[in-house]
């Protein structure tokens, strides 16, 4: 619809979105083998989070920065992909927080979600 | 019975022309051709027999998103200024791409949703399948489509649950955020709960992966001939046409 290859960036954006959360489900899964109980668990789903958020925006400004078009001002770009970047700090925080926070309700509630207690 | 040229057209072939067709809408950048891509998709829009005010409603949000990305498109994008009122300014190249993108949206759109309302339900899975789609991709497509009606009405009833034993409405549940928290965590309890049952359920019925969707076996005719055959000329009529204007042709 915006003309920026939909079908034909399927698998690029695929690995955008799909490695990050891979990688947060890794990071996670690591509390058991952390002392700290709840805390490690809260400060894990936080890192968990913020992380695959920060790092999906890091690794598309990546790629966008690597294939600017020729006529397009390098510079430009590189200050609308910077701002960009910026703009998804607050987002990336305000994640980990719901994120720890989801946990942890869930770790009451019915930990066999998160794995524990089986 | 079936009156309805589009609902008429078997599904099989109504779903890879169609895609065609938005494939071909995609392919345009030419603001003359714009019109036509209008015209294409008002036409197939017009046969679905889908009310506009549903069709409004339920693209409501993309449509706001999209308006609020060609605001900044036309204030920001080019260098022919036209009018200028302080730091509001409006450009021309702005101006025709906001254009063609509007155009291509509307068009897109129009088009899915003629899809959507004609073929609709069981008839799009069993399309999706015999145009080849893996069966655990439709299943988990129309099982989505199924829950998540279930999962927003379960939202709006523990709001008002909610709200029946005294949380306060609107900009000061923002000094509680366990509350949303709370909100999001029992969905996802419910849902979770929801799908072993689904799934048992699903398994003791005999699943193995894919639901076995019956379709349209009926024989192809004229009609499934002549509406393949008119979408896909019109869908390569628009991709030469737009080579023609872009000057490779």
């Amino acid at each position: 619809m915006f003309g920026h290859g939909g079908l034909t960036t399927l698998g690029v954006n695929g690995i955008i979105i799909g490695l990050p959360a891979l990688l947060a489900s890794a990071l996670f899964s690591l509390r058991r083998k952390l002392p700290g109980g709840s805390y490690a668990t809260g400060i894990l789903a936080f890192t968990a989070g913020a992380g695959s958020v920060l790092l999906s925006a890091m690794m598309m400004a990546s790629l966008l920065v690597l294939t600017i078009p020729e006529h397009l001002s390098a510079e430009t770009e590189h200050q609308a992909l910077r701002m960009m970047v910026l703009a998804y700090v607050p987002i990336a925080a305000i994640e980990g927080v719901f994120t720890a926070m989801v946990v942890s309700f869930l770790s009451k509630v019915k930990p066999e979600m998160l794995g524990d207690g089986r | 019975m079936r009156k309805n040229p589009l609902a008429a057209w078997r599904t099989s072939l109504q779903i890879p022309c169609l895609f065609m067709l938005m494939m071909s809408f995609a392919f345009v950048r030419s603001l003359v051709l714009v019109p036509v891509i209008m015209a294409i998709s008002a036409l197939l829009f017009a046969l679905s027999g889908m009310p506009v005010k549903e069709a409004l409603k339920r693209l409501r949000l993309p449509l706001t998103l999209l308006f609020v990305m060609t605001v900044l498109i036309v204030m920001l994008d080019g260098t022919t200024v036209l009018v200028s009122a302080g730091p509001l300014t409006v450009r021309a190249e702005g101006l025709e791409l906001s254009a063609v993108i509007w155009g291509r949206v509307l068009s897109i759109l129009g088009v899915a949703m003629a899809l959507y309302r004609t073929a609709g339900g069981w008839e799009l899975a069993a399309g999706f399948r015999r145009c080849g789609v893996p069966g655990i991709l439709v299943d988990m497509g129309m099982l989505t489509g199924r829950y998540i009606h279930v999962t927003a009405e379960e939202y709006s009833r523990m709001r008002i649950a909610m709200r029946l034993r005294g949380e306060r409405r609107g900009y000061r549940t923002l000094r509680l955020p366990g509350t949303p928290v709370s909100l999001a965590g029992s969905l996802l309890v419910r849902g979770f709960e929801r799908a072993e049952r689904v799934w048992s359920a699903m398994k003791l019925r005999g699943y193995r992966g894919a639901v076995p969707y019956a379709g349209d076996r009926r024989p192809l005719n004229s009609h499934d001939m002549l509406m393949s055959l008119s979408v896909t000329a019109s869908a390569a009529a628009l991709v030469l046409l737009e080579l023609c204007a872009r000057g490779v042709v």
